[in-house]
């Protein structure tokens, strides 16, 4: 069976998807933050259950409803969530209760949220789809791998259509964390990401990416979701990799119109992606994370870029690493890493 | 009792998050549950946390938690009597 995305929705610092402004400009980041732009919950959410929610929860369900109501599709057959760390915000809420009053006196609201797969449950109450469903934490591959269950799920024809996204949310207490391994760079905007990889750290980011797939494609279909591959630690070099994941496609790497690349201005990391210049040397090359920031799912961020470059058959200039002319898009590759561990490479054609 | 019964309406609005509300939507006397203001279960967890976090009293009696915090006026005369 094939796999189309027929929906997607999306909360990220770049504004929500869909929307006709999206990508117009970049909004500028120079507090090393980049925190999604919210919208208005109310319009998504009833007001009772919405008081409980953390910004993980608000977010996750709003971009999943957003993602149906682009889709026209009020219940999926199945809903898949991924997310590195979970509802951090409750989480912390409810461990600094527990230290501060001596393991007494819990409150029970963040305690019940605070659970990796809250997301899910809620989209499932409020879609009332109560099939499959299942969240993935697997770190920096947690949205691959909810991909790849939801690509086998519909490929094997086992379900129609499934709801599959990525949400993460940055906080205080996780930013300072990692704020002292040099995760980021300090006082460098995500305008100024790419003049300033010689140094270690990236920008950190957050958002929530969902896609409606489905084995049938309709007059709203963005793209087609022919095959991907996750790798932990390349057994071997990276263009061989690549060049035998296209393989398996029965593709060349001069098919490859686009390629997203996972850069996100860390000298630590960002070497890796130096031998694609070669491979895809007539492909246009592109990358995102000045866009998101670097957070655990944010590949989600990059398959949305991917499936709107082929449905618009645009690629928007704030992307783009070199200036190749692609006449006709009709193949978008995705390569992200992290920290040369977690690879992955998606590949999407136009449909 | 009326600064005390001010105190627990903002206290339900910081605990319960209710975000839209104001103390003076809260009626004194009319049901906090069901038809009044409308909360739930787990509403009465965090009052039963409240009441045992900010006045030190621990509700020993389950069954006399619907009397307890029927309205804002039953909780604050539960407090005025047992603190």
């Amino acid at each position: 069976m094939s796999v189309y995305i027929n929906g997607i929705g999306a909360i990220t610092p770049q504004g929500c998807f869909p929307s006709k402004d999206f990508l117009k400009e970049m909004n500028i980041f120079d507090t090393g933050r980049m925190t999604v732009v919210e919208p208005p919950y109310r319009d998504f959410i009833k007001p009772v259950p919405l008081r409980r929610m953390s910004k993980f929860i608000k977010m996750g369900l709003t971009s999943a409803l957003m993602c149906l109501n682009n889709a026209k599709n009020q219940k999926p057959d199945a809903i898949i969530t991924a997310t590195g760390l979970g509802a951090v915000e409750d989480t912390d809420k409810f461990l600094d209760n527990l230290t501060d009053d001596n393991e007494n006196l819990l409150n029970p609201t963040p305690f019940i949220q605070s659970t990796h797969n809250v997301v899910a449950a809620r989209i499932a109450i409020e879609t009332g789809c109560h099939d499959y469903n299942m969240t993935f934490v697997h770190k920096n591959a947690s949205f691959e791998q909810g991909l790849l269950d939801a690509y086998l799920k519909i490929n094997s024809g086992e379900y129609e259509n499934i709801l599959v996204g990525g949400t993460e949310e940055i906080t205080e207490a996780n930013y300072e964390l990692k704020k002292n391994v040099e995760f980021w760079k300090e006082g460098i905007g995500n305008d100024r990401l790419l003049e300033n990889n010689t140094t270690k750290g990236t920008i950190v980011g957050e958002g929530s990416v969902f896609f409606n797939l489905s084995q049938v494609k309709d007059s709203g279909s963005y793209a087609e979701l022919k095959s991907m591959k996750t790798l932990y630690k390349l057994p071997f070099g990276l263009n061989r990799a690549l060049v035998d994941f296209l393989a398996s496609a029965r593709l060349t790497p001069e098919d490859i119109d686009v390629v997203l690349l996972g850069i996100n201005g860390n000298v630590e990391e960002d070497f890796i992606y130096d031998t694609t210049n070669e491979l895809f040397k007539n492909s246009s090359l592109a990358w995102y994370k000045h866009l998101c920031g670097e957070y655990e799912t944010s590949s989600a961020f990059a398959l949305l870029l991917a499936a709107d470059i082929l449905k618009s058959k645009n690629i928007p200039e704030i992307i783009k690493l070199n200036d190749n002319k692609i006449e006709d898009i009709k193949n978008v590759l995705i390569y992200q890493q992290r920290f040369n561990r977690n690879h992955s490479f998606t590949f999407l054609s136009k449909c | 009792m009326e600064d005390l019964i001010k105190k627990l309406k903002e206290e339900i609005l910081e605990v319960l998050n209710l975000e839209d509300m104001d103390i003076e939507d809260i009626e004194t006397e009319a049901p906090l549950f069901n038809d009044g203001l409308g909360l739930d279960s787990i509403d009465a967890l965090e009052l039963i946390v409240l009441m045992e976090k900010e006045y030190g009293i621990k509700i020993d009696d389950p069954k006399k938690g619907k009397d307890i915090f029927y309205s804002v006026k039953t909780m604050a005369d539960f407090i005025t009597k047992n603190q």
